[in-house]
């Protein structure tokens, strides 16, 4: 049955009239979309447009107001679903080291431990913090957190991946290499991600597709198919094109 | 244009060193510099160099190990009026309002209320906050929080304004917005600024030179006279193509 694993692929995130609102306030109105599996998606809209309301009713921190979530045609169930989720701040354990936080999520759910330790190990070399295994959290810099943390959501072979502007608080070029570290990454786990910026040319560097968000009550304004080869290059003429259409569809400042 | 007279503020082989446990550790070593009058210098590098601790010394509030700071022909020893300091943790007073936080410097100087109450208007209007006079910091997002301190910097006439990473915390857009309004507001209250970032484009939107650095112990690495119009376009040619190169030379030691 090709045709039948051909649309599981193609809807394996399903989102319908998800309606968000608090009190009287609309924030996210009747928002459709797919997400395929393997996709790299990114959301990016105005500030304060109701981007991380959208990815905390993914992940059932809020309840929705109406509408429909489904992945791999079942009801979002984080018991069930492997979604991990990767924040702004640094949301590293204080009281673990970088083995120990990427280890958590894998004695969480019960992995035994040979197979822990090898996903550990790889996870590691892959972020390049094996000299860092066992060091705090307070003894890092900002950015070997934030890849603590990368490594922590990856290690557990997420099904789906959120981000939440994983990178605004580095400078440029270490978000650079973070990014491309993310794309390899990408690559070689095949999950599905779904990243959230305030960052247009971020966005561009790192989508396979780019969906712009309206100012609140939040729709989707434009749908972005973004097929520019890899690794991308910022000054290209190509990549500054579609970053200017991004930010056309989205500038107020 | 520039010559000795020029100088707004100059270093001179300054070091700067701290104990820690015992151990020296030198944070800049031997820095020259020379700003010129209503100049926008921006001091460009990667995290934790030393960028802060320059403008501490140069703005008088800590002194440098060796070498000395002369703005014009006088030596700084310390903080004073002639210098104003924007920070990245905007460091408004929550207990006063837009108003008392802009007019501050002015009244602590003993210029009295009617006087001082509109010049503070006057920067209240430019910086884009008019009808916020009355309200208090923790009821205004972080844009406008750090208009009020950049009006409360500007509103004391500082012939220099030091800026350390005024927009750090700030989102990717409302950061744009904040630099086309540093522009806009320098243009109509002309002053020599040092600005310290590790952005680069935020460095090359802004400055009309860049200062490189290196990392600890900071020094010079290399100097960029950007003479484009202003305002600049994020995605032209030319402004990527010097993204492009500065981001080569700079350390990317994580």
């Amino acid at each position: 049955m090709t045709s039948d694993s051909s649309s599981e692929n193609r809807d394996f995130v399903k989102v319908r009239n998800l309606t968000k609102s608090f009190g009287d306030l609309l924030v996210l109105d009747d928002v459709s979309f797919d997400v395929r599996k393997g996709e790299f998606l990114c959301i990016v809209g105005p500030t304060g447009c109701g981007k991380t309301t959208f990815l905390n009713c993914l992940t059932k921190l809020y309840s929705i107001s109406s509408g429909e979530i489904t992945i791999d045609g079942e009801p979002i169930d984080l018991k069930k679903q492997n979604i991990a989720y990767i924040f702004q701040e640094n949301s590293t354990m204080p009281w673990l080291t970088v083995e120990e936080n990427i280890r958590f999520g894998l004695d969480i759910k019960k992995v035994p431990k040979d197979i822990a330790e090898q996903r550990v190990n790889q996870m590691l070399d892959l972020v390049n913090l094996r000299n860092f295994a066992s060091y705090y959290p307070k003894q890092l810099s900002m950015s070997m957190l934030q890849k603590v943390g990368i490594a922590r959501a990856f290690a557990t072979q997420p099904s789906l991946l959120l981000m939440d502007e994983p990178y605004s608080q580095l400078d440029l070029n270490l978000r650079c290499r973070l990014e491309d570290e993310l794309i390899a990454l990408w690559k070689r786990e095949k999950t599905t991600v779904i990243f959230i910026t305030h960052n247009i040319e971020e966005a561009v560097y790192l989508g396979e597709r780019i969906l712009v968000l309206t100012n609140k009550p939040t729709k989707i304004k434009r749908e972005i198919m973004n097929h520019l080869e890899r690794p991308r290059k910022i000054s290209d003429p190509e990549f500054v094109e579609l970053r200017n259409e991004v930010t056309s569809l989205i500038k107020w400042w | 244009m520039e010559s000795k007279e020029n100088i707004a503020i100059r270093c001179e082989n300054i070091s700067k060193e701290f104990s820690a446990k015992g151990r020296k550790i030198r944070v800049i070593d031997s820095l020259t510099l020379n700003i010129y009058d209503n100049e926008f210098v921006v001091l460009y590098g990667p995290g934790q160099c030393g960028k802060t601790t320059i403008i501490n010394i140069l703005s008088g509030l800590e002194p440098p190990t060796t070498g000395e700071v002369f703005q014009k022909s006088e030596k700084v020893t310390g903080p004073g009026p002639q210098r104003a300091v924007v920070y990245q943790s905007i460091s408004l007073f929550p207990w006063l309002t837009v108003m008392g936080n802009v007019e501050f410097g002015l009244k602590a100087a003993g210029v009295e209320t009617a006087k001082r109450r509109q010049r503070a208007q006057e920067l209240i209007d430019l910086v884009g906050l008019h009808g916020f006079e009355r309200a208090f910091p923790n009821s205004l997002s972080g844009g406008m929080q750090q208009r009020v301190g950049i009006a409360r910097a500007y509103c004391i006439a500082p012939s220099i304004l030091f800026m350390d990473e005024p927009f750090g915390a700030l989102d990717a857009q409302t950061r744009y917005m904040m630099e086309q309004e540093i522009i806009r507001i320098n243009s109509k209250e002309k002053r020599t600024i040092l600005f310290v970032t590790n952005n680069i484009e935020e460095a090359i939107y802004l400055a009309d030179r860049i200062i490189v650095l290196n990392n600890c112990p900071t020094s010079i690495k290399k100097e960029y006279k950007v003479d484009w119009e202003k305002p600049r376009d994020y995605t032209d040619k030319k402004f990527l193509e010097l993204r492009e190169e500065i981001t080569s030379i700079v350390d990317e030691t994580l």
